[in-house]
């Protein structure tokens, strides 16, 4: 379909899940959960963040004495995911399963019904990829031999994003504050066409992650060069790509994913559920899957995820209140 | 040799009766799940990929390929048996398939389905098979200007569909090309439309769209008619679905199902246009070139011929952007790269190089599913004849029933429920005063991307409309819209009158 707008069944996709996943029995001092957990997630089927959700679900269950059920609730840029997660109880038996977009750059930019921040407590990180800025290998080096061209061609070289005021446009608005350019943006309906747009030569530049349309594998077949990475270190994975600010740019951003629950959630509920995804993160068949899928867990939880989302959300306010972008 | 050491080496790891069995249960459960009215091949393909999790890769890819195979071909049977498709690429058979139906012809109808599902099917993974690499290059060509031209293309199959008056059919047109407006522009961010209500920010989803469209018009229709005819069994129940499928009406059928297999195999290979305009390009295609177009839209076989081969060409078509890109070139083919992903399978550039023997496998069970496909549905089609059997009194609030529930657990949103109940009241009035319902599918689903892509062309000509002329992709298909339309009138100037007297 032309339309990746068609969502799925999570409700009866992940009721058949958890129909076979069957639960081993509970050990009988718990008294949570006693009911399968409702994780909601804001976004279509079929992306990471989607097929991130499934693989813990998967393997929880073992642990966890109940299966998680996932629940796809796409749609306005992941606010109506986010707002359901608000309107039920802060029981532990709903969590929602999100990104840093949803918490730290869609409340700047739309107007929302939930305070991203204090209307929900960080429970666990599973994951995160690092942003990146690619082009094909014959156009640019890297970040200074991009910005040099665009300083010498003023409003020439686009970018193609996988959306407005999405991951790779934010990005593009700290280059451009912080070296002073202008990219010709181009949105796209979600990253992949951008970056098939940037293959066929269509754009110059495109954002994406290491998995994003073969990524990774396309630079080190020397087809794409990454021209900088959006991480506080070098990668083992790309050592040879600058991170953005040794390239004169500010920014940090990894696309986390991970659950939080809402408000009041009871700590000791929290804590079983934690000590819970903790084991998962070591599971053989879950380090066999995320391997697969090509993003290891990298498992962080309570203040040190709390302390990693205010960080991002001030950068990515910052960031707007500059180049002055209202809500919507 | 490298090559042949790979096959065989795919071949002894995947090519088991096990793995054959597995494509075989995919394309059952695809066609039983996908059978459901209001269920869609998309959700039908999302509700049964999580059990592929537990299978191992040898299994689990065997029934996904089935599971692709077996869920498009299943959504033809409520498009023909009870008017209700359940995305917009199953419409077109419906134009055609559900009068069939009606005449007492169900079962001969869907053979048909099956037959030009299979032939599309083989036909786009022989393609696949020899000339991925190629085709997703060429895709490649496709940019911004190029997508609007197709696009522009594409609107001009609506003089092919617009029914009894062509006013008429250019009304519904512009109400579905309203609908697609709807929500964020995508370029500039303008709202439109939306009246501040959240949920309609997105856009009209298209499955509550489908469903009130079709599914609730027609249960509404159903119940309007005097309760004699909803408590009284069907006129046609007796024939049971009625006959089979005939070789002579086959042979009929047999250059449009060839050219709807090649049209749906080009435009499938183009990521983001989707079975939906394949189908209909293909179907105004068959209806342009046909014996007897004026059988089209009340009953011709040659039209359920014409719309499914192009859909299931496009299946095989969806894989060449999603194995040799690792981009999806539809919703369906989105899901099943993720269960791909997890099965350790990797689709993309890297895929030739570091799976080449898996790769040679999964075509050769793309091929072997085929004829699978063609035993399994041949075996169920009497069974889903007998549809027609049912009283209606049962038969229409069970369907209504199934539609909202498959309505709201697509994204578990009760705004879509309501906004399918809107849709289907507004459906049933179009019906009512006779405007056809497949030009404003066909304009919704366009709309959207001849717009975006309008937009990307510009902002990277720098505004300079010159460039949907200057690029030779663009300019050919913009000449061959202008040759559409200008050879459609000429042949049919008294078309409307000629539809008054019948």
């Amino acid at each position: 379909m032309t339309n990746l707008r068609f969502s799925i069944s999570a409700a009866i996709g992940a009721g058949l899940l958890a129909s076979v996943a069957v639960a081993p029995p509970v050990a009988a001092a718990e008294k949570f959960p006693t009911k399968p957990i409702r994780v909601i997630v804001p976004t279509g089927p079929g992306g990471s963040t989607d097929v991130t959700s499934r693989l813990v679900a998967s393997v929880i269950h073992t642990y966890l004495g109940q299966p998680m059920i996932i629940q796809l609730k796409g749609g306005a840029a992941g606010t109506i995911g986010m707002a359901a997660t608000m309107a039920a109880k802060a029981d532990g038996y709903t969590l929602v399963f999100g990104t840093g977009n949803h918490t730290s750059i869609v409340p700047h930019v739309r107007k929302v019904t939930y305070d991203s921040l204090n209307d929900f407590i960080p429970v666990f990180k599973v994951n995160n990829d690092p942003y990146l800025i690619i082009s094909k290998s014959d156009k640019f080096k890297n970040m200074k031999d991009l910005i040099a061209a665009m300083k010498a061609n003023p409003g020439k070289i686009s970018f193609g994003s996988n959306g407005l005021y999405g991951n790779g446009h934010s990005m593009i608005l700290k280059i451009e504050l912080d070296a002073g350019v202008k990219f010709k943006h181009v949105p796209f309906k979600g990253g992949g066409p951008a970056i098939r747009a940037m293959l066929g030569g269509h754009i110059d530049t495109a954002g994406g992650l290491f998995a994003s349309a073969g990524t990774l594998g396309r630079y080190k077949r020397g087809e794409v060069n990454i021209l900088g990475i959006a991480a506080a270190e070098r990668s083992k994975l790309v050592p040879k790509v600058a991170t953005f600010r040794e390239q004169g740019v500010n920014f940090v951003y990894q696309l986390w994913r991970g659950f939080m629950a809402k408000k009041g959630t009871p700590q000791d509920r929290i804590d079983i559920i934690v000590a819970a995804l903790h084991k998962t993160m070591k599971d053989k068949t879950f380090l066999r899957l995320m391997k697969a899928v090509g993003s290891p867990p990298n498992p962080l939880d309570g203040a040190e995820f709390k302390n990693m989302i205010l960080a991002e959300h001030k950068q990515f306010g910052e960031i707007f209140k500059q180049v002055g972008v209202k809500k919507k | 040799m490298e090559i042949v050491d790979q096959i065989l080496q795919g071949m002894s790891l995947y090519f088991t009766m096990k793995a054959v069995l597995m494509v075989a249960i995919g394309v059952a459960a695809g066609i039983l799940v996908g059978a459901i009215p209001g269920i869609s091949g998309v959700m039908a393909t999302a509700i049964l990929v999580p059990f592929s999790f537990f299978m191992p890769p040898t299994e689990g890819i065997p029934f996904l390929l089935g599971l692709h195979k077996g869920a498009l071909f299943g959504d033809s049977i409520p498009a023909i048996l009870i008017n209700t498709p359940g995305q917009p690429a199953a419409a077109a058979t419906a134009l055609d398939g559900y009068p069939l139906a009606q005449q007492g012809k169900a079962k001969s109808a869907i053979q048909m389905a099956l037959v030009s599902s299979t032939i599309g099917d083989t036909f786009s993974d022989i393609v696949l098979i020899l000339a991925a690499l190629p085709l997703a290059l060429l895709a490649l060509k496709f940019g911004p200007a190029e997508f609007f031209a197709l696009m522009v293309m594409g609107l001009t199959i609506i003089g092919g569909i617009t029914g009894s008056s062509a006013a008429k059919g250019i009304l519904s047109a512009l109400i579905g090309l309203m609908i697609g407006l709807i929500g964020f522009d995508a370029v500039t961010g303008a709202e439109r439309y939306t009246f501040g209500i959240p949920s309609l920010q997105g856009g009209i989803g298209t499955i509550p769209l489908m469903i009130g469209l079709f599914a609730i018009s027609e249960v509404l229709m159903q119940a309007e008619k005097k309760n004699s005819i909803l408590s009284v069994r069907p006129k046609t129940a007796h024939l049971k679905g009625g006959k089979n499928l005939e070789l002579k009406e086959l042979r009929f059928s047999a250059r449009t199902i060839l050219r709807s297999s090649i049209l749906g195999t080009i435009i499938g290979a183009i990521p983001g246009t989707g079975a939906a305009i394949a189908t209909f390009i293909g179907y105004g295609a068959a209806k342009r070139a046909s014996k007897k177009p004026e059988e089209f839209g009340k009953g011709s076989l040659e039209g359920v011929a014409a719309s499914e081969a192009a859909n299931s060409a496009v299946a095989g078509a969806d894989l060449i952007p999603t194995l040799t890109l690792g981009i999806p070139g539809s919703a369906t083919a989105a899901i099943l790269m993720g269960a791909f992903l997890a099965q350790g399978l990797r689709p993309g550039p890297d895929l030739f190089e570091s799976s080449g023997s898996t790769m040679y496998a999964i075509f050769a069970l793309l091929l072997i599913g085929n004829p699978i496909m063609m035993v399994i549905g041949w075996i169920l089609t009497p069974v889903f004849a007998r549809v027609v059997t049912i009283r209606q009194a049962l038969l229409v609030p069970g369907v209504l029933i199934l539609c909202l529930m498959g309505v709201y657990v697509f994204q578990g949103s009760l705004g879509d429920i309501k906004l399918a109940l809107i849709v289907g009241v507004f459906g049933y009035f179009l019906r009512k005063v006779d405007i056809p319902l497949a030009p404003l599918v066909i304009a919704f689903i366009i709309t959207p991307i001849a717009e975006r892509s309008m937009k990307q062309a510009l902002i990277l000509s720098d505004g300079d409309f010159s460039v949907f002329i200057t690029r030779p992709i663009s300019a050919g298909f913009l000449l061959l819209a202008v040759a559409i339309l200008v050879f459609g009138f000429r042949r049919n100037p008294t078309r409307s009158q000629n539809d008054h007297d019948s």
